[in-house]
């Protein structure tokens, strides 16, 4: 590891022009393509086979079983199926499907299927059968997104006080715009990648701010311990990443949620791969992105340092000591 | 700490960490001689639509129906045609005529063709019920919205009928309107014009053309005091001339208690045909402040459906289109019947890998982890279970935060872990080790934890399932902190005075021991 982080601790130019592709690559897509909803915020048509509490009850496998067999015959294919019950009332059994199927035929058929049912075995039911196109109007709701995105930029500024004050002003402001990169790295990986989305996104995108601020300050902590090393500044630094902690949560977390992601269902997997895409985004930046764009702070604070030195300026709290020492030395 | 002393405390905290778990996950049962039965703390959480399902309703038109609707009138009316004989047949015949003309089909929608309903001219739909159906579509999602339920959609169905899905702990499972998503449900769909009226009759000061509510009902908000909830209606300088001029007329409130309702003058808020808030004399302070509904705080979220009602009509007025609520039925998690249960296997897994890996790589230090592991996961169960009020549902956020700190919890106590380490490998003894190693990541970890806090106070700042997450996040935060910096530290002072062989404790190796 540390000869990767030997090669990349020098190379910030290039990991930033490869964050800004990425980045900009993902809205470009976005803006063309739009953002891949998850099939239960999507466009869809739908067919809804409303039963009565009976008939609900004692022959709702027979009817998902006639309905699935007529869409394996209209070669339909569907996306999500909804339960809508009712105690004492209709309930309502909702096949979802691409905006665009033709869903004319497998209705009539379905309609009377179920109507010849009725005048002989099925004496008693009422099943009807419709077919409605549905647009979503409330995806991720924008009031949503945008508190989000505020929340994530005042985290970051908070972060970059905190640490700031209490380790130095350049560390303040690298874990500020790892976590903001974090966010939007996450964002943008998961539309580029075209993950269907939901509001959970929300949820991924925000917590990779805490969670890369977290990560780059175990290596602060040892930046901090080892400040004064005699190794050149980028030997240094890269003694100092806190692989081992940061590769022991990769490991951890990556096990964890794909543990998740493959005891749940499908659609719980799309939410485990979201969170696995963040907390790779954000390992990545704790661990390759942040050290190498430490480098040019430091050597920037270090030039400043010598310049202050070299001007031969003295605080006057120094000044203030020098002349009790000289006081001293006279008396 | 003595030997003795600390194996009766190990004990103990292993038989009390073990009775928590069991009241958090010990899988539910009926009990004995009851009607009721056992069930742990993780079955007694709020769940959001993905993880728990929840409820939706449609919003038809007045003059729009569904197809089904459609077709159970028909076929009940073509029975009675075929039943009837004679002349009453041929007059069930022209009914079911009637009927069908009555209506044309739009998708799976039936509009009906009466021009007093405005919905359909030469078999087109009217720009006037377009329009009045956008702008009414509009500002129904604008209430769900102001709700900040944590998931919920809204889906126009055909163009004319509107879904709404509301997630399961919204609603009130006594199915009143004083809680949850049913209130929502039935408020929000009225889309008529907001005006004021006392003893029925609509109050001077709106007679012109162009007055509005809005000038005489400067705010609306939901107040608490002493745990109980009310509207509080401030007035403007407009509206308190207003109330100057109409309170003398007001019944008070025990005349209402001892007569009839319809015997009362009240001042009413009424929007369409829906009287929403009537307000008698005794319920304006002096300052002319109406104060009204007055609940227990815990129904506090029916007062905010009341709440945001009247501010959507003040704000964006009437629509010429009446909205009708369809029943109410529940849907099933989004993401399939058996998530939660498949969720709560997948945690357990993690939780027991957790567990295990901690005592291989770090010795019995990984049992005190185990133990902070476990502290932390009844902690925040618990909380998350008991936390009540709508607010605190659970969702994948949740887990995924839930999951973040029990890693990070880990993680830190493998770094102290490499500390101590660390010191004992420039020659310290085992205790001066802990000691320093506890001494050097102390200030490293409160100020990763520090930042986390920053970061639930500043998710607070998110609304919807955010603001749950940040909620959630900071127990998750404390809990964790309180684990690494106090909890599995007592633990291991407790743990290592029992402990016979200090070095095998922590997995240590040394050739020389002359220090104990």
């Amino acid at each position: 590891m540390n000869k990767l982080l030997t090669k990349t601790v020098k190379q910030w130019k290039l990991l930033s022009i490869i964050l800004g592709a990425v980045l900009a690559l993902s809205l470009a897509l976005t803006l063309i393509f739009g953002v891949n909803h998850a099939t239960s915020l999507s466009d869809n048509a739908s067919l809804t086979v409303t039963v009565n509490r009976n008939a609900y009850n004692s022959k709702i496998e027979q009817i998902e079983e006639i309905c699935e067999n007529e869409f394996d015959e209209n070669g339909l294919k569907v996306r999500m199926v909804k339960y809508g019950e009712m105690s004492g009332d209709d309930c309502e059994i909702v096949y979802v499907f691409d905006k665009d199927a033709d869903l004319t035929t497998a209705k009539a058929d379905l309609a009377a299927t179920f109507a010849a049912k009725i005048a002989g075995e099925w004496n008693g039911s009422f099943i009807s059968v419709s077919v409605s196109a549905e647009e979503t109007l409330v995806t991720i709701s924008t009031s949503q997104i945008v508190r989000t995105i505020i929340a994530v930029v005042v985290f970051s500024a908070l972060a970059f006080a905190y640490v700031a004050l209490r380790y130095r002003l350049n560390m303040g402001a690298l874990t500020a715009i790892c976590s903001l990169l974090a966010s939007a790295l996450t964002a943008g990986l998961v539309l580029l990648v075209r993950i269907p989305v939901t509001g959970s996104l929300l949820y991924a995108v925000a917590l990779a701010a805490p969670v890369t601020a977290t990560l780059v300050m175990l290596t602060l902590n040892k930046l901090r311990a080892t400040m004064g090393s005699e190794l050149p500044t980028d030997e240094w630094i890269v003694a100092s990443v806190a692989t081992k902690e940061i590769l022991a949560i990769a490991a951890c977390g990556g096990v964890a949620l794909v543990l998740i992601g493959a005891i749940a269902t499908t659609a719980v997997r799309w939410f485990a791969l979201l969170s696995l895409i963040a907390f790779a985004a954000s390992v990545f930046l704790a661990l390759i992105y942040a050290p190498a764009l430490y480098l040019p702070m430091k050597k920037r604070a270090d030039k400043k340092a010598a310049e202050t030195s070299k001007s031969g300026y003295v605080g006057a709290k120094k000044q203030e000591t020098e002349k009790t020492d000289e006081t001293d030395v006279i008396s | 700490m003595g030997k003795k002393k600390s194996v009766v405390l190990m004990v103990l905290l292993t038989i009390l960490i073990a009775l928590l778990c069991a009241i958090t996950a010990f899988p539910a049962f009926p009990l004995p001689k009851r009607v009721d039965s056992w069930n742990p703390a993780v079955l007694q959480f709020d769940l959001g639509a993905d993880l728990g399902g929840g409820y939706y309703a449609y919003y038809y038109p007045e003059g729009v129906i569904s197809e089904t609707e459609y077709t159970d009138n028909l076929s009940a009316l073509e029975e009675a045609a075929e039943a009837a004989e004679g002349a009453e047949k041929t007059k069930a015949e022209e009914e079911v005529t009637e009927y069908v003309n009555s209506y044309l089909q739009h998708g799976g929608l039936y509009l009906s063709t009466d021009t007093d309903d405005n919905i359909l001219s030469d078999g087109e739909v009217t720009e006037e019920f377009e329009d009045a159906f956008n702008g009414a579509k509009d500002a129904i999602v604008a209430r769900f919205n102001a709700k900040n339920y944590s998931d919920y959609t809204v889906t126009v169905v055909d163009d004319y009928a509107i879904r709404i899905e509301l997630p399961k702990s919204a609603y009130d499972a006594n199915n009143t309107l004083v809680n949850g998503a049913s209130a929502a449900l039935t408020y929000f769909a009225n889309t008529g014009d907001i005006t004021i009226k006392v003893g029925g009759e609509v109050v001077d000061e709106l007679d012109s053309e162009d007055a509005q509510v809005s000038d005489l009902i400067k705010s609306v908000n939901v107040a608490t005091k002493y745990k109980t909830s009310y509207l509080s209606f401030k007035f403007t300088a407009e509206g308190k001339e207003m109330l100057k001029r109409v309170k003398g007329t007001l019944s008070a409130t025990s005349e209402a208690n001892s007569n009839s309702s319809s015997s009362t003058t009240t001042l009413d808020i009424v929007i369409g045909d829906e009287t929403v808030v009537s307000l008698y004399s005794d319920q304006f302070t002096d300052s002319n402040e109406g104060r009204v509904m007055f609940v227990d705080q815990e129904y506090k979220e029916y007062l905010q459906t009341v709440e945001i009602l009247i501010e959507s009509a003040m704000e964006k007025g009437g629509f010429d289109v009446g909205m009708q609520l369809s029943a109410i039925r529940s849907f099933e998690p989004v993401y399939g019947e058996n998530v939660y249960t498949l969720l709560l296997i997948a945690l357990g897994v993690v939780l027991l890998a957790i567990l295990v890996v901690p005592v291989l790589k770090m010795g019995r230090f990984g049992i005190v982890s185990g133990y902070a592991t476990l502290s932390y996961f009844l902690v925040t169960l618990l909380c998350f279970a008991f936390i009540s009020g709508g607010v605190f549902e659970i969702t994948l956020g949740s887990v995924l935060v839930f999951t973040a700190g029990l890693v990070l919890m880990n993680a830190l106590q493998y770094y102290i872990y490499n500390a101590i380490k660390t010191e004992f490998e420039l020659g310290k003894t085992v205790v001066s080790s802990v000691k320093g190693g506890y001494k050097k990541t102390l200030f490293g970890i409160i100020d990763i934890y520090a930042v986390l806090l920053l970061a639930s106070l500043a998710f607070l700042i998110g609304v919807g399932g955010l603001y749950t997450l940040a909620l959630q996040m900071l127990i998750c935060v404390v809990t964790a902190a309180f684990n690494n910096l106090l909890w599995a530290r007592a633990i291991n002072y407790t743990f290592l005075s029992a402990s016979k062989n200090k070095y095998k404790y922590f997995r240590f190796v040394r050739e020389d021991d002359d220090d104990e």
